[in-house]
Parts: structure tokens; sequence; C-alpha cells
């Protein structure tokens, strides 16, 4: 993903006005990372303000050897993986976000029909790595070239990975 | 072929079925910016505690540095007492030490001595 701000102005500022500009730049991509994964808007807003918590306090340990949304990126999948977590007694990846898909066909702010809620079940149970791609690609709307930077995975492997992911939700919806 | 289209437009859509309130982004922008005057006084806030602990590691090695120089003024004094010491416990003793009964006898035996002890 293209960097929204200059990095080498950026790195002249001091800390708050660095985190006013990624707040002001990235609030939208970084909502979008959170919402596919913890499901509801309320939730998402809780995760949200977790991960600008964190991203202020570990700003100044920022070495820019990797780019600054990958660094973000992670910042919240992690917050909202742990969020989720902290919800469920035991891990299980796919437990976790089950329970986040229960709960959301009675979320004021979902309004997917009944197509869309078999589609996301068969989302969770992809791997990890293939829910990372669809979510980059559909909710954060990146080309590939871009998600490539941020998961650090070539473009040949992500396209791949995608379309045997595709492959698997066919087959979970019994379309193949 | 058209089945690829029709999930990759299912896919498309998903992100259509999330709703998100209505100026939520801009009013959380609003809520997040940070005064820059909270920044400044961070780093005074810093430099007085760095201060106080330099301070306070100070206070503790000068503290330190007179006990061990007041113990080693003790120690200093400490061998001319044991030196006085010595020399009285022993200076009493040292009177008799190496002398015989010879010694004492050969001592008496003068004539001074005699005619005052012989009775008249």
């Amino acid at each position: 993903m293209k960097e929204k701000i200059d990095i080498d102005s950026f790195k002249k500022l001091n800390t708050t006005q660095q985190f006013n500009q990624i707040v002001a730049y990235y609030s939208q991509d970084l909502y979008w990372v959170i919402r596919p994964i913890v499901k509801s808007h309320e939730d998402t807003d809780d995760v949200l303000q977790n991960t600008f918590i964190k991203i202020f306090q570990n700003l100044p340990k920022f070495r820019f050897e990797s780019k600054l949304f990958s660094w973000m990126y992670r910042i919240a999948t992690n917050e909202a993986l742990s969020y989720l977590k902290s919800k469920q007694r035991k891990y299980n990846h796919q437990n976790i976000q089950e329970t986040a898909l229960e709960n959301l066909a009675s979320d004021t702010y979902y309004d997917g029909n009944e197509m869309m809620q078999e589609l996301e079940k068969a989302i969770i149970k992809l791997p990890p790595k293939q829910q990372e791609i669809f979510r980059l690609k559909y909710f954060n709307e990146m080309k590939y070239e871009e998600i490539s930077q941020v998961l650090g995975t070539s473009v040949g492997g992500l396209k791949a990975s995608y379309h045997l992911a595709v492959k698997k939700i066919k087959i979970e919806l019994n379309l193949l | 072929m058209k089945t690829q289209n029709n999930i990759e437009k299912k896919l498309a859509d998903l992100k259509e079925s999330y709703k998100v309130p209505e100026n939520y982004f801009e009013q959380l922008v609003k809520d997040n910016l940070r005064k820059e005057e909270s920044a400044k006084i961070v780093p005074i806030k810093k430099y007085i505690s760095k201060m106080m602990v330099a301070a306070s590691i100070l206070v503790l090695v000068s503290f330190s540095f007179i006990q061990y120089t007041n113990m080693a003024k003790r120690s200093s004094n400490q061998p001319l007492d044991t030196i006085n010491n010595q020399h009285q416990t022993t200076s009493s003793s040292d009177l008799l030490d190496g002398i015989s009964d010879d010694d004492i006898v050969e001592y008496i035996i003068d004539d001074t001595d005699i005619e005052s002890y012989i009775e008249p």
C-alpha cells in the first residue's frame, strides 16, 4: 500500500504530531482491518481505540524498517484477535470468529442476507493467511502488490492462495 | 467460470453488508487528535524525574563514601591503641620476667644493705 504520508517529513515530527497524522489518514483503513475480524461496529470501535493507544505508545520505538501501514496493520490485527480471545475461554482460531459471527446477525450495523452469512462462515474456516488476503482485498480494497507489501508474501504466492481459497469456499457452499 | 465470477461478486459485496454510523470517522478523528500542549509537558516531567533519580544516586554514593572514610579512619587509629594496650598490659609483668632468684640475691648483697639489715 502506498504510504499516504511523506515518510521523510513524518520522521521529523514529534510523537504527538505523528500520531495526529496517523489518525487523520489511517483511521478508516485501520477500522476496516479490525471490523471483518470482530464483526460488530461497537467492538470495532473499542478495538480501534486500543489500537490507537498501542500505536501512540510504540511510535517512539518504530524504526521505519518496515512500512508504516504494515506495522499498524499488525497491531490492529493482534488487538482484534486478542479482543476476541478475551471473550473466549479456549483459543481456537475458528471458534472465536464463529462466536463473533453468531452475534453479527443481530448487529444494528449489519444488513447482510443469509447468503452473505453463509459466505462469512465459509471464509472463517479458511487458514488465517487466506483470510487475511480476503480481508485486505475486499475490505481494505487493496491490490495484490499492496497486499504483498503488508503481508511480506510475493504477488504470485498471494494469487495462488487466493484462488485456492475461492475453491475451498465453493466446496463449502456446495457450488463445486 | 460463471460460478467463479458469482463468488467473486459476492465477496466484493461483503463489505456492503457492514454499515458504519453516519459521521463516525469524522468524529473519530476529532476525538483522537491529541493536543500539542500535553506533549510539551511530558518531556519536562521526564526531565524532573530523571534529575530526581540522579540526585538520589548522588546522595547514596556520597553517604556510602562518608561511611567508608569513617570506617577507614577507625581502622587506621586502632594499631596505636592496640600497641598502647599491649605496652600497659605487659609492662608490669616484664619487671620480673627474665630475672632469676640469683640475680635478686646478688642485688641485695651489698655492704650498705647488710649493715642496715644487721641489728645493732
